[in-house]
């Protein structure tokens, strides 16, 4: 398991020093902050009256759109995917997971009928830490296991206006545990879901999903919608003799309003309730373990309430202001925990001049845990927790070349009580070359930071077959966070206009990640007891890269494929030769493939199909997996959509993922068969 | 470390000697202004005016994007006269008095059913949707590289016996709805 390797050379930075350092760097920020806040307020020149100039002038004047536009993918920095909404829909997925294998370079691997593990660049587990996942400007990363439960957040696919995945860190705007990638999850506004939707699936899997979903507005600047719904899906059967599975039962209810009451302003609010039976018990008391075994369902219920302003001054500068609540509370009568937290957010968007493009930020967020275990479960987490975190961001885009190269600094200043200031640079370079060709390239550093179970938790695991000991995982709460320094670069190119190629390569140097310092312990009993405690004595590096091409063959089809390479090793520090990474390094497959074809050969009718090639993993005994998924779509009239569906059509069942060595196997994914109808009145 | 905060300090210097302003403004304020200032390049028939007194009309139908942008815009403007009033309109049926109407974003059969209504009235139609000129709109907003342009269906103006000045017609892109641009 434990991988030597030659360590990367240019790793920045001892533990001690850089967070001295990180302070340092803090002291001076306040101080020039209010030098920033001048130059930002010199900026805000009165508005010259519109209605005054000519037309020629007006065809001149630059606009700053109230809702960010997207960004020119040619122009953007970073490896970026977005996975439209036509295609979630044409997809014909009705999970947000299963709805991620349409990214480039993301490992998705389903374990149960409601329990994936989802990562990019590796480091795949059940609680994948390295990726964080926010929902229209809310997170979904639980501090306290540091990972993403996907059961929570069975969000109606046909709200998702898009999905932006950015493989590679983007701690130096989003913060920690954006390390190996970001999933931004976003709604679509009011306005684009106006008027009433049903929709009902059954199949082999589903056994039954209902979406209700209305929109009404005030016909002038303020838009709502409300939705229901409910999904009931069935056990994948277990492992025979072991676990008998469980299936997934979730009820969900939500709003969105957006108002718009000025042009220069506007203002959301969203918010939703969940509540259902998830079977996921054994792997939330040990999440990187992930363990799999009999166990109660798990109760989940929770809810969100988020309000968003933004306002555009005179001068062009944007500025948004966002609060949420948001609480997850899940647990049986073996183990459960509540989480409750508060964020708040700054943004302060200033387009300086035409060639610089600044932005700053701050947010605050507040998380309380309460986590309980019976006693005969042995397993005990420290049961009252309460996190502050606080952060400053800077980011500054300037065009050395005007249209042709631009350079972006910034970095993140982020407090956490654990490990204290976490400092995450970045610095990109875009180089367009040719009107429809550009390189980047990227230097970046991010954190992961310890979770509430990785600092207090105490448990005693029984001893696993075909293994000599029994052991006890100790938490520590010592733990530093695990730190990247990424180096990446990119090129884009549209040879056509029908064709886009993408590509792009990384290397990853990871310092400190968290691991189990193993020490043998004389204590009476039939076994040896093996003491684990967590440390931060393993490092690694990745590399690897993704290439991804796009080709509209014609109005009626157009063709999608991705290939990505993933590789590395690990292994212990020169500190301790103990550490043992069987816990840390959850890994992904080596080789991964995808083409899409999506066909429209008559109005109205869609005919899609997705193949996947996912290698055998390196580590656990998961052999490679190739999945095809079609659909047919009928649109019958403007009010009637019909959709059959196959999932996994080559083969009845597979193996995707395995939770641990030694926790054995997981369920296998069967094939899985459904039909959907969608009214729209 | 020193060094990091050289740069962050240099970034800032950056940022502060912040050259001139290019000009800026949110979408529906340029928006707002195109109205007026197509209210100024087209001539309407006589009849569209009940008397000399009337007011000059710019409504919205639909989403109102504007806020009070658009009243702020027209306060105190007229036209040959005639003192330009913004409204905001919940149906095409009220639009009968109008002399320049918005349609804003919207799917093709709820402005299609609008412009339906319209049909041989002198009113000059704008809107801001892929399909608003092949559904019969005369003047439609499209974004390119972060400016408002706009392009024109000459035949439909004239089928409402409108009179589009050639200055409007020289910054505009001309769009034949039956073969594509000219």
């Amino acid at each position: 398991m434990t991988v030597q390797t030659r360590w990367c050379i240019p790793c920045l930075g001892r533990n001690r020093q850089s967070r001295f350092q990180a302070t340092l760097a803090l002291t001076f920020i306040p101080l020039l902050l209010p030098f920033a806040l001048a130059g930002a307020l010199l900026a805000q020149q009165r508005q010259p009256d519109l209605s005054e100039l000519s037309l020629e002038d007006l065809l001149k004047v630059r606009i700053i759109s109230a809702a960010k536009k997207e960004q020119d993918l040619l122009q953007t920095p970073a490896a970026v995917y977005v996975i439209s909404a036509e295609e979630i829909r044409r997809s014909g997925v009705t999970t947000l997971p299963d709805a991620l294998r349409l990214a480039p370079g993301v490992e998705v691997a389903q374990l149960s009928s409601d329990t994936w593990a989802v990562s990019i660049r590796g480091f795949n587990a059940v609680y994948a830490n390295k990726l964080l996942v926010l929902i229209d400007g809310r997170s979904v990363y639980s501090s306290v296991f540091s990972g993403v439960l996907w059961n929570e957040h069975d969000l109606m696919l046909d709200d998702v206006e898009r999905i932006e995945v950015i493989r590679g860190p983007g701690a130096s705007v989003w913060g920690a545990n954006a390390v190996n990638g970001v999933i931004n999850i976003i709604t679509k506004p009011a306005h684009e879901t106006q008027g009433g939707l049903l929709t009902l699936a059954g199949g082999s899997y589903d056994r039954g999903v209902g979406q209700a979903r209305y929109g009404g507005s005030n016909g002038r600047n303020l838009d709502y919608r409300v939705y229901g719904k409910y999904l009931n899906r069935n056990s994948l059967g277990g492992i025979p003799g072991r676990y008998e599975g469980s299936g997934w039962d979730m009820t969900r209810g939500g709003f969105r309003t957006d108002w718009t009451p000025a042009t220069h302003d506007s203002l959301t609010a969203e918010g939703s309730i969940y509540g259902g039976q998830t079977g996921q018990i054994a792997y939330q008391i040990v999440p990187p373990t992930a363990l799999v075994g009999p166990a109660p369902l798990v109760d989940s219920k929770g809810g969100d309430l988020l309000l968003r302003w933004k306002h555009i001054l005179a001068g062009g500068s944007e500025m948004s202001w966002q609060g949420y609540y948001a609480r997850a509370g899940r647990g049986n009568f073996i183990a459960g925990q509540n989480e409750n937290s508060l964020d708040l957010d700054f943004q302060h968007h200033l387009p300086l001049s035409l060639r610089q493009d600044f932005i700053w930020g701050g947010s605050f967020r507040t998380t309380a845990v309460h986590s309980h275990t019976v006693d005969f479960a042995r397993v005990t987490i420290d049961p009252d927790v309460r996190l502050q975190l606080f952060s400053l961001f800077l980011q500054d885009e300037v065009a050395i070349v005007p249209q042709k190269l631009w350079l972006t600094a910034g970095s993140k200043f982020e407090h956490n009580d654990y490990t204290g200031w976490e400092l995450q640079p970045s610095l990109r370079l875009l180089w367009k070359f040719r009107p429809r060709q550009a390189l980047w390239a990227a230097v970046s550093r991010a954190a992961r930071t310890p979770s509430v179970y990785e600092t207090s938790v105490r448990l005693p695991m029984p001893a696993p077959p075909n293994f000599p000991f029994a052991g006890t995982l100790l938490g520590n709460p010592n733990l530093e966070s695990e730190s990247l320094l990424a180096y990446e670069m990119g090129y884009r190119v549209q040879p056509a206009k029908r064709i886009w190629l993408d590509a792009t390569t990384f290397y990853n140097c990871y310092r400190r990640l968290v691991s189990e310092s193993a020490s043998l312990l004389p204590l009476p009993g039939p076994l040896p007891q093996l003491l684990l405690k967590m440390s931060n004595e393993v490092r690694g590096q990745t590399y690897g890269g993704e290439l991804s091409a796009s080709y509209t063959v014609s109005t009626l089809w157009n063709l999608q494929g991705s290939y990505s390479l993933l590789g590395g090793g690990w292994g212990a520090g020169p500190g301790d030769r103990n550490a043992i990474s069987t816990f840390v390094v959850g890994q992904a497959p080596r080789h991964q493939f995808q083409i899409r074809s999506g066909l429209t050969p008559l109005t109205g009718l869609d005919f899609d199909t997705n193949l996947f090639y996912v290698s055998g993993w390196p580590a656990y005994p998961v052999p490679s997996l190739t999945r095809m998924d079609s659909r047919v779509g009928w649109k019958a009239n403007p009010h009637l959509q019909l959709d059959f569906v196959v999932q996994n059509a080559l083969q009845p069942r597979h193996t995707e993922f395995l939770s641990s060595v030694f926790g054995g196997d997981t369920e296998l994914v069967k094939r899985a068969v459904f039909g959907k109808i969608t009214l729209q009145f | 470390m020193a060094r990091r905060i050289l740069i962050a300090a240099c970034l800032l210097a950056l940022a502060m000697t912040a050259a001139a302003q290019s000009p800026r403004a949110p979408e529906y304020q340029v928006k707002a202004a195109f109205l007026y200032n197509f209210a100024k390049f087209v001539e309407w028939p006589s009849p569209a005016f009940p008397g000399s007194s009337a007011p000059f009309r710019i409504c919205v139908l639909g989403r109102d994007p504007f806020g009070d942008v658009l009243t702020n815009v027209v306060q105190g403007k007229s036209i040959s006269g005639h003192a330009i009033l913004s409204m905001h309109l919940q149906s095409p049926a009220e639009a009968r008095s109008c002399h320049v109407l918005f349609l804003s974003q919207s799917d093709p059969e709820t402005l299609k059913q609008g412009l339906d209504r319209l049909r041989g009235l002198p009113i000059l139609t704008v809107g801001e949707s892929a399909d608003f000129l092949a559904l019969g709109g005369m003047i439609n907003f499209v974004l390119e590289e972060d400016r408002v342009r706009f392009e024109i269906n000459l035949e439909a103006a004239e089928r409402h016996r409108l009179k589009l000045s050639s200055k409007l017609l020289a910054v505009a892109r001309l769009v034949n709805v039956g073969g594509g641009a000219n």
